[in-house]
């Protein structure tokens, strides 16, 4: 039994769909109004025990919580414009945190694991993402911590995408002023494997990391070569 | 008399490693402003030893680092390096950590540093240069059982510095320290056994003077930045 946050974007619909494939059952969960079978808004700290809670009252365990749900904005650091910093912050570093303390009584009882979505950001910072970056670099310092504290219980390893081929490039592409076309031709020219990658190449690197018992405390880069890691 | 090079500005001013940092500075010519928080007595004694001011700020309030900085600026000139030492550090397992200590430790560890370099960006970019450093820990690197709240913000802190590293150039460095365990009030008995010391590559605990020249050379190291340096006597190679 899977949770997968943020399931209805571009990278959790491809990780819903190939858990399902390799045999797991998916929760998929996401803000209320898309198309998910467990809304949650995870803004709202509640939300954490409550989304735990109804998949486990409906399924009876809990094997895998994939942290897929994120936020990110594009804008400077401004002393009078920090709500959304907090907000990104809340959103993709304490969401994971509550959901992972909600579920961990039931990953221990399954001898079950935890995957979180860091990103290449939090690696190699970029301009105008500066709560995003944080909020990347902290959740593979919750990653790290988790796998110490939870051993061997519970495995708790994270995932670093760099660019990945979803909506949210369209939304990148208009932060720097581009078209979508013309931030991929540049990933083509900048990323060693001269392409995004796919959000089926992210989904069998889940699956992988699920299926291999040796994992725990790492953070899997992934990402055309962009930075080697 | 030594020429001033500008004004400083520390957070933490009055605990182990920044009252060492407060110290280095002075030595190095700047004048200091020290921010602590229900310290007054022990900051305002330093500021005294160091001819720098003294001032009480909760660095997880954007508004009270923001003016803390103002009343530097128009007490000493404009800060030319600002380093955010201020932290705490609790032991509570996963399970037993609540919002509020997670809530606590990101506001304060993180946002002590996102209050600072609001605060202080706008004059060093007008002004085209100045530095910035962040104490992080060597925790950050390594991950702690029964620290998540302080391991993940602390964590934050690096991908704060490398993304305002990119923003704030090329005129303004931001850099970041990641001390290893170092003899101060912060290093509890837990870390204090045989077998832990045992386990450090050079057999001893950091001094807080010796973190504080690593912090004060970074923030004159002029074609640095975004880079996090761990002073930690090899417990973390990477």
């Amino acid at each position: 039994m899977a949770v997968v946050t943020g399931a209805a974007g571009g990278i959790g619909l491809a990780v819903c769909a190939g858990l399902a494939a390799a045999g797991w059952t998916v929760a998929a969960t996401d803000l209320p109004g898309t198309s998910v079978r467990y809304e949650a808004d995870l803004r709202n700290p509640a939300a954490a025990g409550a989304l735990i809670g109804a998949v486990t009252g409906d399924h009876g365990r809990l094997d895998l919580l994939v942290n897929n749900a994120a936020t990110m904005y594009h804008g400077e650091l401004r002393a009078g414009d920090l709500d959304r910093w907090w907000d990104t912050i809340e959103v993709n570093l304490s969401a994971p945190f509550r959901l992972a303390r909600a579920a961990v009584g039931h990953l221990r009882a399954t001898r079950g694991q935890i995957i979180n979505m860091a990103s290449i950001l939090g690696v190699t910072g970029e301009a105008g993402f500066s709560a995003y970056c944080a909020s990347k670099s902290g959740i593979i310092g919750l990653t790290k911590s988790l796998a110490r504290e939870l051993a061997p219980e519970v495995r708790v390893n994270a995932i670093a995408p760099g660019d990945v081929d979803t909506p949210q490039q369209a939304v990148d592409a208009a932060a720097y002023g581009l078209t979508r076309e013309e931030l991929y031709a540049r990933h083509a020219r900048t990323v060693p494997i001269g392409r995004v990658l796919e959000p089926a190449e992210i989904s069998r690197l889940i699956c992988y990391l699920a299926g291999e018992t040796g994992y725990t405390g790492s953070c899997i880069h992934l990402n055309g070569g962009r930075a080697m890691l | 008399m030594t020429i001033s090079k500008g004004g400083a500005f520390v957070t933490g001013a009055s605990g182990g490693i920044g009252r060492a940092t407060v110290l280095e500075l002075h030595a190095r010519g700047y004048s200091v402003a020290l921010a602590d928080l229900a310290r007054a007595e022990a900051a305002a004694e330093l500021a005294g030893q160091v001819g720098g001011v003294a001032c009480d700020v909760d660095v997880s309030d954007p508004a009270a680092v923001a003016s803390a900085v103002e009343r530097a600026e128009s007490q000493l000139g404009p800060i030319e390096v600002a380093v955010s030492c201020a932290g705490f550090d609790h032991d509570r397992s996963f399970e037993k950590t609540d919002d509020e200590l997670w809530s606590r430790s990101l506001r304060v560890l993180l946002g002590g540093c996102v209050n600072v370099i609001a605060a202080v960006a706008p004059g060093m970019r007008a002004r085209g240069r100045g530095s910035i450093v962040n104490i992080a820990s060597e925790l950050a690197l390594l991950g702690d059982a029964d620290h998540v709240a302080y391991v993940s913000a602390k964590a934050a802190v690096l991908g704060l510095t490398r993304a305002m590293a990119l923003e704030l150039a090329p005129g303004v460095r931001v850099n970041c320290v990641c001390p290893g365990p170092t003899d101060t009030a912060m290093l509890t008995e837990r870390w204090r056994t045989e077998s832990y010391l045992a386990s450090i590559p050079l057999g001893r605990f950091g001094q807080p003077e010796e973190v504080a020249a690593t912090i004060v050379n970074l923030a004159e190291a002029t074609w640095t930045t975004g880079q996090v340096v761990s002073p930690n006597g090899g417990v973390v190679i990477q």
